[in-house]
């Protein structure tokens, strides 16, 4: 799996650890691991530290998860991305929608 | 001894000497106040000199001198001085007029730079609020940047609805995951019927004739679930052609929803490079335009500052214009002087008309000093430039 799901149930934080791609060929494994689930955590960590390639549909799940999690209520936390990725991300606008660190 | 001593007082070689050095001095050197001192001084020596050579002329001489020389020499420097004093007067009057050209030309140089340095500071201020009113190249780089922004939004909006498409397929994949279940069921149902079809026909055999009609409709039986097992097959491709329909459009959403943003995020890092340059390149222009304008704005103080100091012109030719008066003056003085001193020196006069005209001299000389006292009492002159002030005379 090239998603490594890890949730704390103290804070109830779910943490994502995405593999090298985040591109469609990960859409199935996503959506089982927190969009299809019906269970929403308080807040969530995107670790983007292995990811090296990343496509629009990365961003599209990001924000299907953004929705999932109650949209402007959504305590979403991306970090260790690269500075291309972020680059990306930034480009996207997804600076006032998610919390990049 | 005696034979020098009688030719020095006839021929009043004291006053000749005094008159030369004093025409020497006034020639070399032109302070205003120098040729009444030179007057006074030389009609002094004369009177001394005339008096002596009396004297010597009624003790050592009984007969009367010829005084034609005396008055000769006197009537030269009387024309020498007059003269000199009238070249003095005109050339005084000439350098005032050539001043007054050149300061005339001057100001009107400075008018003129005044004036272009206005011209040229409003056209860098025409050319500075172009700049700062048109569409700038800051502008157009920040446009760009929005609209790529708009553009990579919408991408991403696309790759969420096609996801959301693609999750929602992957659930009607399922679905038909579960009527496959059900159809499968369906088979067996079939399979069922057919084998308790066989079975009643077996036992309507067993039965003979009394059986035959039930073996009539265990056949129908049998009939049925063989058509329903060609329905369940024919169901069954359906739905699996279904599924590979419905794989394909997964996979066609999929490739819509992959887009590759690289192109888009290498165009923003160009367009921020371009920003940066134009915003430096903007800051260096403004900065050089405001140096521009400092200096045209000291340029034009400068000028002013010329313009008002030449005032001078005013101020010295206030002072020439006195100057000039007092040459005037002086040249009448000398004349009158001279001319009374030559009748004292030539003249055989008595003692009572020597003092007469003595005394008209230095009446004379009085009158011309008074003039000069009051004069520097008169309307002070002004002596410097200061600030600004225009004071006209």
């Amino acid at each position: 799996m090239s998603i490594n799901v890890h949730h704390d149930s103290d804070t109830d934080c779910l943490t994502l650890h995405l593999g090298e791609h985040f591109d469609f060929s990960m859409h199935r494994d996503f959506h089982d691991a927190c969009l299809g689930t019906g269970v929403k955590a308080r807040s969530y960590v995107i670790d983007l530290g292995e990811v090296t390639r990343m496509d629009s549909s990365a961003l599209g799940m990001l924000l299907l998860l953004r929705e999932h999690a109650g949209a402007d209520r959504a305590e979403i936390r991306i970090v260790n991305a690269r500075d291309e990725l972020r680059g990306t991300l930034r480009v996207a606008g997804f600076e006032k929608l998610f919390v990049l660190h | 001894m005696n034979a020098i001593l009688s030719f020095f007082h006839t021929r009043h070689l004291v006053g000749l000497a005094a008159s030369a050095a004093a025409l020497l001095v006034s020639l070399l050197w032109h302070p205003a106040w120098l040729a009444p001192v030179l007057v006074i001084a030389l009609a002094a020596v004369w009177i001394v000199d005339a008096r002596r050579s009396a004297a010597a002329a009624e003790v050592v001489l009984p007969e009367a001198v010829d005084p034609t020389p005396v008055r000769e020499a006197l009537e030269d420097v009387r024309s020498a001085l007059v003269d000199e004093l009238g070249h003095a007067t005109r050339e005084l009057h000439q350098g005032l007029d050539l001043l007054r050209d050149a300061v005339q030309e001057l100001g009107g140089g400075f008018d003129g730079l005044s004036q272009k340095t206005g011209l040229q500071q409003s056209l860098l201020k025409q050319i500075i609020d172009v700049q700062n009113g048109g569409v700038s190249v800051q502008d157009f780089a920040a446009r760009t940047s929005d609209l790529l922004e708009h553009f990579v939004g919408m991408i991403v909006q696309m790759s969420r609805e096609s996801l959301r498409i693609v999750y929602r397929i992957d659930g009607m994949a399922k679905e038909m995951d579960a009527v496959f279940g059900l159809l499968r069921n369906v088979n067996t149902i079939a399979e069922e019927t057919n084998l308790l079809a066989l079975n009643a026909s077996i036992e309507a055999a067993r039965a003979g004739e009394s059986g035959r009609g039930f073996a009539v409709v265990a056949g129908e039986i049998r009939n049925l679930a063989s058509n329903s097992n060609q329905f369940n097959e024919q169901i069954g491709s359906h739905v699996e052609r279904a599924r590979a329909a419905m794989e394909q459009l997964r996979g066609l959403v999929g490739t819509m929803a992959s887009q590759d943003l690289n192109v888009a995020l290498s165009a923003k890092g160009g367009i921020d490079a371009m920003m940066a340059h134009v915003t430096e390149s903007d800051a260096r222009t403004n900065a050089v335009a405001d140096q521009v304008v400092e200096i045209n704005r000291g340029l034009g103080s400068d000028v002013s500052t010329t313009i008002r100091s030449l005032q001078f012109e005013d101020i010295l030719s206030q002072l020439l214009q006195q100057t000039r008066t007092r040459l005037v003056e002086l040249q009448e003085v000398t004349a009158d002087c001279t001319r009374d001193i030559e009748e004292l020196a030539c003249s055989r006069i008595d003692a009572e008309a020597l003092e007469t005209r003595a005394q008209r001299v230095r009446a004379r000389l009085a009158v011309q000093r008074e003039k000069a006292r009051l004069r520097s009492r008169g309307p002070a002159l002004q002596s410097s430039m200061d600030a600004g002030e225009i004071e006209l005379f």
